[in-house]
């Protein structure tokens, strides 16, 4: 019996290019296995059964950008890019299967990567708090980090760009059918997480984090606009009022982060803080809270034009981040990414479709739930 | 009409002798210089995005860390323009403005659909309109400054440890220093805005899936009428406080000009050291000269395994940094907002050199060349900065 697989598929007649994306939803991980978790993304590139390195870059570069591996606490997420076609798309998801199905996990390599020491920024520290140390991890917990998460109810394939519609499911099974037979589910059992938390910081970066489940386009559209008015571009609420008025932060934005429950809202301030954290966590959330009142059906029109360039992927302070390594791009590789990442609930025209109808009373009530300010997360970091 | 003479020439000459001569090629690209000294460059860049963009020379003007971050605080009163509603405009339709200060020159880089040209030419005007500051405005911007500052990100500190090292005090980093904000007044802003835009500072470039000759007309009625006043001199500000940076992350080379082999082979070459060990970054901001290329990043601290390496394997870190550098380069000339600011970038230092010509130039470099060039970065250390 073949295993049913979740493969979705975006043909897109004009497109130049083919992507095709794997997520693989994170197991339950302790901080040690999330930094394992960070070192066996950047392993997987490092060389397969069938690719090295080398043929990876080369060979997996000929849509224009090299195969990618974004990882997050919720995810990991494999991109590969080719030429149009249906030819493009076979080569596409073989690199895209090698990487999943048969990544070499050379124990070099994962040293190299585990003793990497990470510089990150702020902002780095902001999106993803819980990263860690990673110069403990060893070999075999990367290695049995890999039986464990790549199993194949964990995976979801996805395709976008140019190639022959229906084409997609047989390809995958083809590929990967073998494989996800042979493969056992190996369930973990649920305990208690550890992690750490730092201190001693010259910046601050607080968020107000929400959650909705995003899984309508109209659902998803609603909460884009608001995310749009609160925190994208300088006529946003943030900019204007926190940044702008109060002088309190020099970089600002809302984040729509994909989790394996949906989505959250995040709604991020970072500076230098004076006072304690939580105080001035209410506050900016009493401030969002005063300007959301005060907008009116003209600003509706402005939200509703940067949602749209926000999914063209053309506004530099677009809220929507699939992977941490940045925000939607409108490329097709995107577009199979956001695909998988939503189990083929949304994309980009869907959701494009659903903005016209949105009322400004809707958009105000997701805007209010996001900066209820419940939970705040305050996270400190050193620089300099 | 201005026009890229040579380049159009060419092409006529070519279109002449394939006997096609009823075929009218347009230049891809147009120059000018005005009566006035403002000079524009309008780029063909197919999509959906048309990118104009305002750059301020600062050529000769920063006389320290102090003076750039006057620039720096200038930047950021100058782009809320006159009325303080350039962004609500932009964004109004789905465009933006992004404003930022480099050791060529400050830029106002305005965004928007292809479709309304007419808002940014409108937005260009505003900012291009003289501005006089308050106190008031001076000191409300202190404090968001001052949050920049703190939120200095590792990356900088290599880039300003390295700039310093390769050029001392004769390219100040253009953040500047609270000490430095805080030491300018009113009216020195009012007259570095005088400065900034009088016509021999100001390059103003497009990119866009636009007509060429319609933008070209567009930016002469812009800044036809700009003024040339006399040169403002600034006198050197109170001392730095500036920590002193130290850092071995980084092993750089100078970049001279954009017409000289050696420094693209540098550029191809430390390219393809990233094949070699992926943590290693090159950082390269276009300028027309004394430019500065950087290999920096985590695989530095293992800097000798990775030169033992990257001779073993020359051939392919030749290969594979050709590949990634023309991966570059076409990147940018992808971009309407890229190629807009790489013209101005160049423009802005009195340079006539283009991305296509850097693009010609990395493809015509020889495997002796580049080979030549990976011998000098393999030899150097950390901290080292290649003349």
């Amino acid at each position: 019996m073949p295993i049913a697989l979740p493969v979705y598929e975006l043909p897109q007649p004009d497109a130049k290019t083919v992507a095709v994306c794997v997520v693989v939803r994170a197991p339950e991980l302790d901080a040690q296995e999330l930094a394992a978790w960070h070192v066996l993304g950047k392993v997987l590139l490092d060389g397969t059964a069938n690719y090295t390195l080398e043929d990876l870059f080369r060979f997996g570069g000929q849509g224009g950008v090299p195969p990618r591996v974004a990882t997050s606490a919720d995810f990991m997420i494999v991109s590969v890019g080719a030429p149009a076609g249906n030819a493009g798309l076979e080569v596409a998801l073989d690199v895209a299967a090698n990487l999943i199905t048969k990544p070499e996990l050379r124990e070099e390599s994962i040293t190299k990567w585990a003793a990497a020491p990470r510089e990150q920024s702020t902002w780095d520290l902001a999106l993803m708090p819980q990263s860690v140390d990673s110069r403990q991890i060893t070999p075999r917990l990367v290695r049995d980090l890999y039986q464990r998460a790549m199993v194949p109810e964990r995976i979801a394939w996805a395709a976008a760009g140019k190639f022959e519609p229906a084409t997609f499911a047989p390809m995958v099974e083809s590929s990967v059918d073998e494989w996800s037979k042979a493969r056992r589910s190996v369930t973990s059992t649920p305990r208690a997480l550890r992690w750490e938390t730092r201190s001693s910081a010259r910046t601050t970066s607080l968020e107000l984090r929400s959650a909705f489940p995003g899984q309508s386009a109209a659902d998803f559209a609603t909460n884009l606009l608001a995310a749009v008015a609160l925190g994208a571009g300088k006529s946003s609420s943030l900019y204007r009022v926190i940044r702008e008025q109060k002088g309190w932060s020099y970089f600002q934005q809302a984040v729509l982060w994909p989790v394996r429950s949906g989505w959250q809202a995040r709604l991020f301030t970072l500076g230098t803080l004076t006072g304690p954290p939580l105080e001035r966590c209410s506050e900016i959330a009493a401030l969002l809270q005063a300007d959301i009142a005060a907008w009116s059906d003209n600003d509706m029109a402005r939200f509703s034009s940067i949602a749209q360039a926000c999914l063209e992927g053309e506004f530099i302070m677009n809220p929507i981040w699939l992977t941490p390594s940045g925000s939607l791009s409108g490329s097709v590789s995107d577009d199979a990414i956001l695909l998988a990442l939503s189990q083929g609930s949304l994309s980009r025209p869907a959701i494009r479709a659903a903005i016209p109808a949105l009322r400004l009373d809707l958009v105000q009530d997701a805007a209010r739930r996001m900066a209820a300010g419940q939970p705040f997360i305050i996270q400190a970091s050193g620089q300099r | 009409m201005a026009r890229a003479i040579s380049t159009s020439f060419l092409l006529f000459l070519a279109a002449f002798a394939l006997g096609q001569a009823d075929v009218i090629v347009k230049a891809p690209r147009l120059r000018k210089t005005m009566a006035n000294g403002v000079r524009a460059v309008v780029e063909q860049v197919p999509g959906r995005r048309f990118s104009l963009q305002l750059f301020f020379s600062a050529k000769g003007l920063d006389v320290g860390v102090e003076s750039a971050g006057w620039r720096h605080l200038w930047e950021h009163l100058a782009a809320k323009g006159p009325s303080g509603d350039v962004d609500r405009r932009l964004e109004s339709v789905g465009g933006y403005l992004v404003p930022n200060t480099t050791r060529a020159a400050t830029r106002f880089e305005i965004n928007v659909p292809a479709d309304r040209t007419d808002l940014a030419f409108a937005v260009a005007a505003d900012l291009l309109k003289p501005r006089k500051f308050s106190a008031p405005e001076l000191t409300g911007e202190l404090p968001i400054l001052q949050q920049e500052w703190d939120l200095t990100e590792p990356d900088r500190v290599v880039f300003r440890a390295a700039w310093t090292k390769a050029y001392g005090a004769a390219r100040p980093d253009p953040m500047g220093s609270p000490l430095g904000w805080a030491s300018a007044s009113p009216s020195g802003l009012s007259l570095l805005d005088r400065e900034l835009k009088s016509a021999r500072r100001v390059v103003v470039t497009a990119a866009g899936p636009h007509d060429l000759d319609a933008t070209m007309a567009k930016i002469e009625s812009l800044c036809g009428s700009i003024p040339t006043d006399d040169p403002v001199e600034l006198s050197q500000p109170i001392p730095t406080d500036l920590p002193a940076v130290a850092s071995s992350g980084f092993i750089a080379a100078k970049h001279r000009n954009w017409s000289h082999r050696e420094s693209w082979a540098r550029f191809v070459a430390a390219q393809g050291l990233r094949v070699i060990d992926r943590t290693l970054q090159v950082g390269y901001t276009p300028a027309s000269s004394d430019g500065l290329i950087l290999v920096y990043g985590l695989g530095l601290d293992k800097w000798k395994n990775i030169a033992a390496e990257a001779r073993e394997r020359a051939s392919e870190v030749i290969s594979d940094g050709r590949l990634l550098a023309l991966r570059w380069a076409s990147s940018l000339r992808s971009d309407a907002s890229d190629t807009a600011a790489v013209n101005g970038l160049l423009l802005a230092e009195s340079s006539s050199a283009s991305l296509t010509q850097a693009v010609e130039l990395m493809g015509s470099l020889t495997d002796a060349e580049i080979s030549a060039a990976l011998t000098e970065w393999l030899d150097a250390k950390p901290s080292v900065v290649l003349p």
